[in-house]
């Protein structure tokens, strides 16, 4: 391309437009690019964590895979579960990782009282981990979905995300928090607090590919539902005695 | 009970990105599509992109639990979350606009420049980033303005990646929509179309004057009224997809057609801001004589119905989903947040009078060079 003649007079000393151009869109593309690069790095760094919606390993596929079973016939709604996760866990007052829903399910006088323990589901495709901006939600590679608190920017996409309300901005630690199903517990080969409190022992816990854990025991034995199955997220907490009735009258 | 997790502060990101990308299309429809009908206000609408651009950043951070960390944005971009593009996204928009700017001013604040004094020329200095030329302007790139203008349009047009964030989660059924890109995109526009319009006739609409051809011309556009009846048929569209929504989402569309937001959402949001100015705007192109009032009042109504829409949408899809199947007090913003929300619009204001008092957007006339003194003759 000819090089446009410059007015006499006019020539600077200091960078030209087409440097300036040239410059300008580099640092353009390159601020999309190092975006990238960085990306791929953080992606890459070998921890097993899985951050990608469309490279979630089935189940199957894992060693071992973290599952619960809640017993609803064996519910009383004492809320210890609630009270144990907030010591263990030392979550901050007006918000819970683990909560208790109550419905009065019949028609008066034929009425009782139902009680729902709800929990983070540790989704085996968990709508949170994809989209969360800065990769700080992952799913390891036992199935447990975590957060890195240290990555998390407190932006709250995760928060909309979770089909089950069971994320929440923590207002301490000024980030997204949940149930990590005492993940630290686990390694050292305890139960979560929830499991280990729980009166009646409506909750188990277990490794689901062991055929031996008591979780693929009740698992093979009764009938069970899980919640909100038509989002397609396969949570992994299975509830023993969930009806309709139970799930229309404690709502979304 | 808490607080939304999503309020005001998100409203005012989307707000202020869509009045830049609104403000840009204007300036480009002349500058790049080199549609005559907005050529004047094309410096003001390419100032209006840059002074909200600048702004978007700030409700983000003011949202955000750990603004501090923001630096992670950078470093891990992916394609699954559409809030991960926005940090390249908005940063290179940024950078190209302004090198637009400095192609498409160049000539003026050159002439501004040796006019100026003190800060302003220091300021005008900046916004040439290379040396100013002696003697004879030299034409600026037209290259340089072409690239970046094209450059710039496109990613304006990845602007609506913030209804991909709302559209693409879909255990909330009010934002679960395939078209809230395109709806995004298209308040956006609208509301910096309507916006530089505004500032247009603030500043140089003459009020009382019968409008001269170029005004009347820009007076009598349809696109603006067109523009806000294809984001209508869209809101038309978008209600028959959620006749065939799950169950759980009528709560949410109650909310914003009979309940506590639906003055909000439907009167002010749909009624006075869409219809009416659609209304008005037509009937003007169709008057013997287009009145600037009917401008003015429309692009005002265009501005609030915007705020309401977004508003009534972003919470009404959160409100019956709060976290531990708790309850959210209330469908308005906390004190707190009216405030920064205030704090933010002063700060959009004080841009603006820096922008208006630093740019040279009204035509600068060059001052003739003193002539040199005569060489006195030796005797």
């Amino acid at each position: 391309m000819p090089q446009r003649p410059t007015p006499e007079g006019s020539k600077s000393e200091g960078m030209t437009r087409r440097e300036l151009l040239r410059g300008g869109l580099l640092i353009a593309a390159g601020s999309a690019t190092a975006g990238l690069l960085l990306a791929e790095r953080a992606s890459a760094d070998g921890d097993g964590h899985v951050r990608y919606y469309d490279s979630f390993p089935h189940r199957s596929a894992m060693e071992h895979r973290w599952a619960m079973v809640v017993d609803l016939r064996r519910c009383v709604g004492c809320r210890a579960c609630t009270v144990a996760c907030k010591s263990e866990n030392n979550v901050p007052g007006g918000v819970f990782r683990t909560w208790v829903r109550f419905a009065e399910v019949g028609t008066y006088p034929d009425t009782r009282p139902r009680f729902l323990p709800a929990f983070c589901n540790h989704c085996d495709i968990p709508p949170c981990v994809p989209v969360c901006p800065v990769l700080a939600t992952y799913k390891r590679d036992d199935g447990l979905v975590l957060i890195d608190y240290d990555q998390c920017i407190g932006c709250g996409y995760c928060i909309q995300a979770c089909p089950y309300g069971a994320r929440f901005f923590n207002p301490v630690q000024r980030t997204a928090d949940k149930c990590t199903l005492c993940a630290h517990r686990l390694e050292s080969g305890q139960m979560p607090a929830c499991v280990s409190t729980c009166i009646g022992g409506a909750l188990t816990i277990g490794d689901m590919n062991d055929p031996q854990s008591g979780v693929s025991k009740l698992l093979a034995r009764y009938p069970t539902g899980t919640l909100k199955p038509e989002l397609g997220t396969d949570p992994m907490f299975f509830y023993i005695g969930l009806d309709g009735r139970l799930l229309e009258e404690v709502g979304p | 009970m808490s607080e939304l997790e999503w309020g005001l502060p998100v409203v005012a990101k989307y707000l202020y990105g869509g009045l830049s990308a609104g403000a840009f299309v204007t300036y480009y429809l002349w500058q790049g599509f080199g549609l005559p009908t907005f050529r004047p206000t094309a410096k003001l609408a390419w100032i209006s992109a840059a002074v909200f651009g600048l702004v978007i950043p700030i409700p983000i951070f003011g949202h955000l639990g750990q603004p501090g960390r923001w630096g992670n944005l950078l470093t891990s971009f992916h394609w699954t979350s559409p809030m991960s593009w926005a940090a390249p996204i908005l940063i290179a928009y940024l950078i190209v606009l302004l090198l637009n700017g400095r192609f498409f001013f160049y000539d003026d604040v050159v002439l501004a420049y040796r006019q100026a004094h003190g800060i302003r020329k220091k300021a005008l200095r900046l916004l040439l980033i290379t040396k100013p030329p002696v003697g004879p302007v030299p034409e600026s790139s037209r290259l340089g303005l072409r690239v970046t203008g094209a450059l710039a349009f496109v990613l304006v047009l990845f602007f609506g990646y913030s209804g991909l964030e709302l559209g693409l989660i879909p255990s909330k059924p009010l934002w679960a929509n395939a078209i809230n890109p395109l709806m995004f995109l298209l308040t956006g526009v609208v509301s910096g179309m309507a916006f530089v319009l505004l500032l247009w006739l603030a500043l140089e609409g003459r009020p009382r004057a019968r409008p001269n051809p170029p005004e009347t011309v820009l007076l009598r556009s349809i696109l603006l009224p067109a523009l806000i009846g294809l984001f209508l048929a869209l809101n038309a569209v978008s209600y028959v997809f959620l006749a065939y929504s799950p169950p759980e989402v009528q709560p949410a569309v109650l909310l914003l057609a009979t309940g506590e937001l639906g003055v909000l959402f439907l009167g002010i949001g749909l009624g006075l801001g869409a219809i009416a100015p659609m209304a008005l705007l037509t009937a003007n192109a169709v008057l013997e004589t287009p009145r600037k009032w009917i401008l003015a009042v429309s692009a005002i109504l265009a501005l609030v119905g915007a705020f309401a829409q977004k508003y009534g949408f972003l919470v009404a899809g959160q409100y019956y989903e709060a976290p531990a199947g708790g309850t959210f007090p209330t469908v308005w913003p906390t004190a707190g947040q009216v405030v920064e929300f205030l704090a933010i619009l002063a700060l959009v204001y004080l841009l603006f009078v820096v922008a208006l008092w630093i740019s040279p957007w009204r035509k600068v006339t060059p001052v003739p060079e003193p002539a040199a003194a005569p060489k006195e003759v030796a005797a």
